[in-house]
């Protein structure tokens, strides 16, 4: 008979145990394994304005949203982790920008910087405000978001303020009557940037004669619009829109009336305006939440790695994102285990911007020193020159 | 911590199965190895091409772009406004969507648009677009420009311009496309596979994404390979971006300044290796599926003959070894087979001792149960005796007791008994002399005389009779209390004087002193006989013990009232005292330390008895080596009954 020893077959077996079996295994399964691996990234949203006729101002912003995270992930991050970007463009769509609020928190945003307007900014908070996540805009200032505590926190000043600062410097410019041109498209933002700066003109002397809704997404024309303020007869035609109607109705207003004076609101105070508004434009006057010509080393070194990486000036948008970006960085920095990023945020306290000191208020509003600029020479210039 | 318990066959088809997919691991991780290094290698030089190929193809197709643009331009400038829309049709600039031409002084003269807004194309003409960039840079330039992705001057959307400069230096033609017309041209040529691209224009602005998931908002001037070219060093070759890894290949387009990125995936996103792990996993499942069913088979002829020893091992161990042993076709469990064999005829055998010796031990512990038996029996009958022998002794050391007693007062009596006998003699002697004066004549001296010497004889012989007939009454009362055990009312003090009375002889022989100090007055219901007895034995044995050597002491005998039941009697020796071993055992039968010298060891055992079961009392001993002793007594001035009903009423 024939015989075989049990070695043989089962070599491997040995002492009757499966470990070294086991140990095998590990070890092969880990082959395929990669050694190891990076900290998860922090991921955080933007949503903007990036295909309609205000991208230029969500592109500054998100220009500035993505340089201040390249260099918080080259400086190793945020404990290790990296900040990853999620860009959304709401396509000018309030309901599209409320959907893109929920995308993000479903994909895992601990924050959103956005949105540049006050009508996106409407669409969004509801979900903002239901899924709890941090949202600090740059440069919405619709008084509608103003005194509210809430998740959706704001780095410019209201409307209110901006109004009434215009309301006084064309005052002591000597002008008493303004027609006014509002963007329909932008209700929230232009009709309460019109009444409060109404309410000021009014009570220091001043008239708002006429005042014209347009929409360039719905209806793209702008002479009727042009030729109504134009007949108005008032001293200023006063712009509350974006950089590039500004820039379109100034280029008709300017067709039919070359004297009349032309003011924009601080929306429109982006590059654009300057590169469509040609001649049109000479001579307007508007505030840009930020100085342009500011000295400062931190400001000339953020404007010199800005131009360097997107071969352009920042302008407002992307000073403003810049702060909102950098309160961000800073309450995911003290964030304890758990903690609510809003409460983090809050904790966070004034800190030093890139041109003044960055302060939410209790409702999470803030403050922008206003800068009045005028167009010469197809160029911003400061007003007192 | 319980350990895995495993079925043999569990762990033979685990180990084979671990075998296999160790096995399988190591050749797919090798070979996963080499094929990534491979497919990377040709991913590299896949995507270097493609980024050539596709910046070619973008050229060819905006050179077409550019003659049509420029054809448009001829016929917006040159023909009637009405004619313009239908001739561009036929020129189908893909997603025109503006067409304007600016003079040389910047103003819009003519102005086309895609949706046709007449309104609007007519409010265009006469603004000023001077300041445009790329008007700015095609009035200086000779040949088409493209712009980068930028918001239109007169749409507003977001397009890329082309410009083209007029015949006659009259100014500049400007074409706006969506940047649609890229994305589309980029998906065209994309092709198949795995391989992507991204269009990016100078300012790092994506144009076209052709991935799955494409971007298309986002700048990125920071990735390494962009900034690479852009500032024209030599492109990296691999790419990380949102944790993924490809090989990665850019080409700049000359015409348009713009970046043609192209991208494969690395590692497992790449569909060449998920397909070549797919092939892996197949082949390793069914070689585990294929290894299970072997193991299986080959597993049951394992564990069929080891079923069978265990069989046998069940079967010895329930005392019914198998009769027939098989033999395995495996050299241990063969071997284990015929160890087990051995094993039960080796059992077989010490069992069949083992009932040897216990029926034998069972027949030896018979013996050794009666031969105890018998011990015990004899035992008893001794221990019967022994208390027969002690009563024995104990009656014959009270027997010796009443015999030294007696011998005491019949030394005691002798004295007066002697005196008087003399007296007695004396007076017949007078007598004698008396008659025989009488005969001879008789004088008044002679009768004076003897009436003298007879007053004195009667008086001497009466004395000492009476003190022989004391004596007598004293040793009745004692013998009396002493054979028969009488309860009587007493004087402590006088007790014990009569007591010590009847040991003057005994005392007198040695040179100690007696002393007495007893409070008067001291009566007691009680046993006189067992206290007396007490008495005369502590003080023979403090006689015998505490003076050896004939030394001489003093022996106290103190008596007082403790309270109204009860009385101390202390009797001290300023002897040789005792060791405490030795104070411990005193009241112990049968204790001596003149064993051989006549003591029987019984004495101080009958006085302890005496007090604790008569006099109802307790006696101790308190003594030191040197020191003297002292016992001492203490008892109830009434004894009690033994029988409650003989208690006399109150």
């Amino acid at each position: 008979m024939f015989k075989v020893g049990i070695r043989n077959c089962l070599s491997i077996m040995a002492g009757g145990t499966l470990r070294p079996v086991a140990t095998l295994a590990a070890v092969a399964v880990s082959v395929f394994l990669t050694a190891c691996e990076d900290p998860q990234p922090i991921k955080v949203g933007f949503i903007g304005s990036l295909t309609g006729r205000s991208a230029d101002i969500s592109e500054a912003s998100r220009n500035a949203v993505e340089l201040l995270i390249q260099k918080v992930n080259e400086e190793g991050g945020i404990d290790g982790s990296k900040i990853e970007l999620l860009i959304r463009d709401n396509a000018n769509d309030k309901v599209r920008a409320g959907e893109m609020v929920r995308d993000l928190h479903a994909n895992g945003v601990v924050g959103i910087i956005g949105p540049n307007i006050s009508s996106m900014a409407a669409g969004m908070i509801e979900a903002v405000n239901e899924l709890k996540v941090l949202t600090i805009s740059p440069t919405v200032s619709s008084i509608a978001f103003v005194g509210k505590d809430d998740y959706f926190f704001r780095i410019n000043s209201s409307t209110r303020d901006n109004a009434i600062s215009y309301a006084n410097y064309i005052n002591d410019k000597g002008v008493r009557t303004v027609a006014a041109a509002i963007d329909g498209n932008n209700r929230v933002f232009s009709e309460s940037w019109l009444e409060e700066f109404r309410k000021e003109f009014t009570r220091i002397g001043g008239q708002v004669v006429a005042s014209e809704a347009f929409d360039a997404t719905k209806q793209l024309s702008y002479s009727d619009t042009a030729e109504r303020l134009v007949a108005a007869r008032a001293s200023v035609i006063l712009m509350i829109c974006n950089s590039v109607d500004t820039a379109q109705l100034s280029q008709q207003i300017r067709k039919i009336d070359g004297n009349v004076g032309l003011i924009a609101s601080e929306w429109a105070a982006s590059e654009r305006l300057l590169v469509l508004g040609g001649s049109a434009i000479e001579g307007l006057e508007l505030v840009q939440s930020y100085n342009r010509w500011d000295k400062s080393d931190r400001y000339l070194d953020f404007k010199s790695a800005y131009i360097n990486a997107f071969g352009r000036d920042p302008g407002y948008a992307s000073v403003t994102a810049y702060d909102a970006m950098t309160a961000l960085v800073k309450a995911l920095e003290i964030r304890t285990s758990g903690q609510d990023l809003r409460d983090a945020l809050k904790a966070v306290g004034p800190f030093e911007g890139l041109q003044q000191t960055v302060e939410f208020d209790q409702y999470g509003d803030g403050k922008r020193v206003p800068y009045f600029v005028s167009v010469k020479n197809g160029k911003f210039a400061d007003v007192n020159e | 911590m319980n350990r895995l318990r495993l079925r043999l066959k569990t762990s033979v088809i685990l180990l084979l199965v671990g075998i296999v997919l160790t096995a399988m691991a190591i050749v797919s991780a090798t070979t996963l190895t080499v094929a990534v290094r491979h497919i990377h290698e040709e991913n590299r030089k896949e995507v270097t091409r493609a980024a050539v190929d596709m910046e070619e193809r973008l050229a060819i197709i905006l050179s077409e772009i550019e003659t049509r643009v420029r054809i448009a331009a001829a016929i917006i400038v040159d023909l009637p406004p009405n004619s313009v829309p239908t001739m561009l049709r036929d020129v189908s600039v893909p997603r025109l969507e503006a067409l304007y031409t600016i003079d040389a002084n910047g103003k819009v003269t003519a102005v086309y648009l895609g949706d046709g807004n007449q309104s609007r194309a007519q409010e265009l003409i006469g603004i000023d677009l001077s300041t445009y960039p790329l008007y700015v840079r095609a009035k200086n330039h000779f040949g088409v420009i493209w712009s980068d992705k930028q918001i239109s001057a007169v749409t507003g959307v977001v397009t890329m311009a082309i410009a083209t400069p007029l015949k006659f230096g009259a100014g500049v033609a400007i074409a706006e496309v969506s940047t649609d017309s890229i994305i589309e041209i980029t998906q065209i040529a994309r092709g198949s596979g795995n391989l992507d691209y991204w269009i990016i224009d100078k300012n790092g602005e994506i144009v076209a994404d052709t991935g799955p998931d494409p971007v298309r908002f986002e700048n990125l001037y920071y990735l390494p390979i962009v900034e690479a070219v852009l500032d024209g060093k030599p492109p990296p070759e691999e790419m990380e971006f949102r944790g993924e890894s490809y090989s990665v290949a850019a080409n700049r387009s000359e015409k348009l300044g713009w970046l043609v990125i192209s991208r494969i995936p690395n590692g497992i996103s790449n569909p060449r290796i998920i397909d070549l792990i797919r092939i892996i996993a197949s082949f390793v499942l069914g070689v585990v599926v294929v290894g299970l069913v072997l193991a299986t088979a080959w597993v049951r002829s394992i564990v069929r003959p080891l079923h069978a020893v265990a069989d046998s091992a069940t079967r010895i161990a329930n005392s019914d070894p198998p009769t027939k042993w098989p033999s395995a076709t495996i050299i241990e469990i063969d071997q284990l087979y015929r160890d087990l064999q051995a094993m039960s005829e080796a059992i077989t055998g010490r069992e069949a001792d083992l009932q040897k010796l216990n029926s034998e031990l069972e027949a030896r512990v018979q013996q050794r149960t009666e031969a105890l038996q018998r011990s015990n029996v004899e035992l008893s009958r001794t221990l019967v005796s022994l208390e027969h022998a002690k009563d024995e002794l104990v009656q014959a050391e009270k027997h010796a007791a009443l015999g030294r007693l007696v011998a005491g007062v019949a030394h005691e009596l002798a004295t007066p008994l002697g005196n008087g006998r003399m007296a007695i003699t004396t007076l017949s002697d007078r007598l004698k002399m008396f008659r025989r004066s009488m005969a001879e004549g008789l004088r008044k001296s002679d009768l004076e005389s003897f009436i003298e010497t007879t007053d004195a004889s009667i008086t001497i012989a009466e004395a000492n009779l009476h003190r022989a007939s004391d004596l007598i009454s004293t040793f009745k009362q004692v013998a009396a209390d002493r054979t028969a055990s009488r309860r009587r009312d007493f004087r402590l003090n006088e007790m014990i004087d009569e007591v010590i009375l009847t040991m003057t002889p005994t005392i007198r022989r040695h040179p100690v002193t007696i002393t007495t100090d007893i409070e008067e007055g001291i009566q007691m219901d009680s046993f006189p006989g067992e206290l007396g007895q007490v008495i005369t034995n502590l003080i023979d044995n403090t006689l015998l013990h505490a003076f050896p050597d004939k030394a001489s002491g003093t022996v106290t005998i103190t008596g007082k009232q403790l309270s109204e039941e009860h009385v101390e009697i202390r009797i001290a020796d300023n002897g040789v005292g005792m060791t405490a071993e030795t104070a411990k055992k005193v009241f112990d039968p049968f204790y001596t330390t003149q064993f051989g010298h006549g003591g029987t060891g019984l004495g101080l055992s009958i006085t302890q008895g005496a007090v604790n079961n008569v006099l109802g009392g307790v006696i101790t001993v308190e003594s030191e080596k040197g020191q003297g002793t002292t016992f001492v007594i203490e008892l109830p001035l009434n004894a009690p009954y033994d029988d409650p009903d003989d208690k006399p009423a109150e």
